[in-house]
């Protein structure tokens, strides 16, 4: 049998090391308008001509620059009209965070509306009861103004409702029936009266319902309106 | 250039030190620059703004020109990004997020962590595009392990710049309500501080880094007490930088927030649209001296 020894030493043993002290941090934003980078410039280029032809066709003429704001807007009030027009809907509501982009006054391109609308959003109608609709409203108003159409509201400059108009009656059980994305009738941006409810599906993207709208047109002259009002009092 | 002048002198004085003092005596002091530069929120945004207040900011060949330009006075950069590379511009309806990985692979970025709109075309359009990333994704708070996107990623990465370790971890924002589950699937969402201060004791203990930056998605700070960088930072300890996202916030400079320890914080936060590129400079002083290494039992057979 083979002898095994086994000594254990423990010992501390001492070298030259560097250790590193933070000392002192700048800081700087800078802006991105630098002379352009050639490499990444022909890397994007195939890309570019291949969807360039089409993303840059002007589908419409708007009259008045599209803006984000609340409690409504020109960009808001445009996209909540045109979709209820295109459903057998009461109402429609959005978010504003989902609109992603502001347009300019004049020529409006295929690309404009993939940056306004660039997520796979479908259209859906969902029935709401009256206490789901009560919820909508308290939704809008506390949240100070989300694209909508076909519905008066009236609030005081804390966000209480102080009047609305009723787009359906509720005798008898009646529903009103909403029209909103997929996204939203999902979950998304806590619109919790939503939940559980049955999505009727358009078969329509959000996207391609703007496009459609704008092909269709020639002229936009998108305003706001008396639809939200804050009163001070 | 004087900073590189100042630093052969120290060194040159360092090796005639080294041949006449003894050793143990020896104290030579260096100082080191470590640049840290950092988008958020890029959004598919190839090119600049053509209209609109930020017209004629941003665009990627633009942002790798900057880049290109720090690098050629700045030895020692590290590159990073905070999420939502993906959606906002055709590009990514066309081609997924192929164009926008290449891109900032041949910008050569060091790391980035995952935005909620980096599931937008769910975990499969996400795997499509990860070869296309030649960068890693740093994650410490998402479990993918019941998903496809398995071993994918990491939840940090050490690097190593100018004999300075620097410690990148990644913290991404809750998913549910903001993301469909159709898209996350089983993507567990695990608690953000318990993580940070779980990887960040072990980058600052266990791997001695000097300076330990976290990724964030969380948004810089909310009227309700939803988790913001700004309660984030307050709950955590070890973190030096957060580089933030989500909420396209920009700051002029970064803000300071004590941690747990009551040690500062920074966080900063560039907008969106890589419309701006942040910079933050770390300087350090090297101090080369007697340092107690291990205490190590050693087997003799």
């Amino acid at each position: 049998m083979k002898k095994i020894y086994i000594i254990l030493i423990t010992f501390l043993f001492y070298s030259c090391e560097t250790t590193y002290h933070l000392n002192s941090f700048d800081s700087n934003v800078l802006n991105v308008k630098s002379v352009i980078d050639s490499t990444i410039y022909y890397i994007i280029q195939p890309y570019q001509s291949e969807i360039e032809e089409q993303m840059n066709e002007t589908l419409v003429y708007t009259k008045n620059d599209l803006t984000k704001g609340r409690p409504q807007s020109t960009i808001g009030n445009f996209v909540a009209d045109l979709c209820l027009n295109y459903c057998d809907a009461n109402i429609c509501v959005f978010n504003n965070g989902g609109l992603r982009t502001t347009i300019d006054k004049g020529n409006i391109t295929r690309g404009k509306i993939f940056e306004l609308m660039p997520f796979e959003n479908e259209l859906v109608i969902l029935e709401l009861n009256k206490t789901d609709f009560i919820e909508l409203l308290n939704y809008i108003s506390l949240r100070g103004g989300e694209p909508f159409s076909g519905l008066n509201i009236k609030i005081d400059k804390n966000n209480n409702i102080i009047e609305h108009s009723w787009p359906v009656n509720f005798n008898n059980n009646e529903t009103v029936r909403v029209l909103t994305s997929d996204y939203l009738a999902n979950g998304g941006d806590k619109m919790s009266f939503f939940k559980g409810k049955k999505q009727h599906k358009i078969g329509l993207k959000l996207r391609d319902a703007i496009i459609d709208y704008c092909e269709k047109n020639d002229t936009i002259d998108i305003r706001l309106d008396n639809r939200i009002e804050i009163i001070n009092n | 250039m004087s900073n590189r002048r100042k630093f052969i002198k120290n060194t040159t004085l360092g090796f005639i030190g080294l041949s006449i003092v003894p050793k143990l005596t020896l104290s030579n002091e260096i100082n080191t620059k470590i640049t840290i530069l950092h988008t958020n929120d890029t959004h598919s945004h190839i090119h600049p703004f053509t209209s609109g207040r930020n017209k004629g900011l941003g665009g990627m060949a633009q942002r790798a020109g900057l880049i290109n330009s720090i690098r050629r006075t700045e030895d020692h950069v590290l590159l990073l990004d905070a999420g939502d590379i993906f959606q906002g511009t055709p590009y990514f309806n066309f081609y997924g997020g192929e164009l926008e990985f290449k891109l900032m692979s041949e910008m050569k970025y060091d790391a980035a962590t995952l935005g909620n709109h980096d599931f937008d075309n769910g975990l499969i359009g996400l795997k499509k595009q990860l070869p296309f990333a030649k960068f890693p994704f740093l994650i410490a708070n998402y479990d993918f392990s019941k998903t496809i996107l398995k071993d994918k990623f990491n939840p940090y990465k050490i690097f190593n710049k100018g004999g300075i370790k620097i410690g990148v971890f990644g913290i991404g924002i809750e998913l549910e309500g903001l993301v469909p589950k159709k898209l996350y699937k089983n993507t567990k969402y695990l608690d953000p501080v318990k993580q940070a201060n779980y990887y960040s004791d072990i980058l600052r203990n266990k791997e001695d880094c000097d300076l330990i930056i976290c990724l964030s998605h969380l948004g810089f700070k909310y009227k309700s007490n939803k988790l913001s960088d700004i309660t984030f930072a307050k709950k955590t300890r070890n973190i030096d930088l957060i580089i933030g996202g989500h909420t396209h916030t920009f700051l002029k400079k970064p803000i300071s927030i004590l941690n747990l320890e009551k040690k500062e914080v920074l966080i900063n936060q560039v907008g969106w649209a890589g419309i701006n590129l942040g910079k933050v400079d770390f300087n350090f002083n090297q101090y080369n001296g007697l340092k107690k290494v291990s205490g190590k039992p050693i087997f003799i057979k």
